[in-house]
């Protein structure tokens, strides 16, 4: 991202699917004021809520969720024209390469969808996790449309 | 999310969903999708006329109706309109796969020819 001024929001949540909804409006708002179209905004909405329901899927175990301690952090970086999401969690993590094997496939395979559309529909995406370290995931959208 | 289902002409289920879909609102799509086909319903028109968003965990539920409705001789027709939607199926590579068109006549059209032509066929079929 470029080095002018960039305003930081933080979204910090359980992990539950009750609050994708919210996501989706914070992160829409907030690439709203970076200046990107209704259409990359439903991209950025769409690649958000994947990112937060593989955390609530995968991250951790049921007592965890069922406890509250279970929670994910969304952060956005909003730039000129671009903004950075990242997704972050303290789960049980995993060996990246496992997964980046995988979801560049085509045609996607179901259970791989996920992935694959946040691939599809930004412009960066890294994933940085490691068995038993939490995961963080990030991505860009730069206006395009 | 509003769920509503019927069946037309008697062999023609429609499943209705309006909202937003998501990992929150797919169970209950799921469990209306699953009960539709629970009644033997081989022909399924799901309109998404009025859903504004769908991401993978929507997909997955279209995607196994569809070949729930296979197994038995029959298909899926979708019915979506709403940009993001049809960006969703676009992307993924399902919009071919899953029959997605932009009207209910158009999706009731296509099912019934392609349950005309299995009709053809099993006649043609039964004469062998």
């Amino acid at each position: 991202m470029s080095a002018l001024q960039r305003d930081v929001l933080r979204l910090e949540l359980p992990c539950a699917a009750k609050y994708l909804q919210v996501v989706r409006l914070a992160v829409g708002g907030a690439a709203d004021r970076a200046g990107l179209s209704v259409e990359d905004i439903h991209d950025l909405k769409v690649a958000v809520t994947e990112a937060c329901t593989n955390v609530i899927d995968h991250a951790f175990d049921e007592d965890a969720i069922r406890s509250g301690r279970a929670r994910m952090v969304v952060t956005m970086i909003i730039g000129e024209g671009e903004i950075r999401v990242e997704v972050e969690d303290e789960g049980r993590g995993f060996e990246p390469k496992h997964v980046l094997a995988h979801f560049n496939s085509a045609p996607p395979q179901p259970g791989r969808l996920g992935l694959y559309l946040i691939r599809q529909m930004t412009d960066e995406l890294q994933i940085i996790s490691a068995p038993g370290s939490g995961t963080k995931i990030s991505f860009v959208k730069r206006g395009s449309r | 999310m509003v769920i509503e289902s019927r069946l037309v002409d008697g062999w023609l289920a429609v499943v209705k969903v309006a909202g937003e879909l998501d990992a929150y609102s797919a169970p209950q799509v799921r469990e209306q999708v699953e009960q539709v086909i629970a009644t033997g319903a081989a022909w399924l028109l799901m309109d998404l006329t009025e859903v504004e968003y769908i991401d993978s965990v929507g997909l997955g539920i279209m995607i196994g109706a569809a070949k729930r409705t296979n197994d038995r001789g029959g298909d899926l027709a979708i019915v979506a309109v709403h940009p993001q939607v049809l960006r969703v199926f676009q992307v993924s590579g399902t919009k071919e796969l899953l029959n997605v068109v932009g009207s209910v006549a158009e999706a009731q059209a296509l099912l019934a020819a392609a349950r005309a032509r299995g009709s053809e066929q099993a006649a043609r079929g039964g004469e062998g």
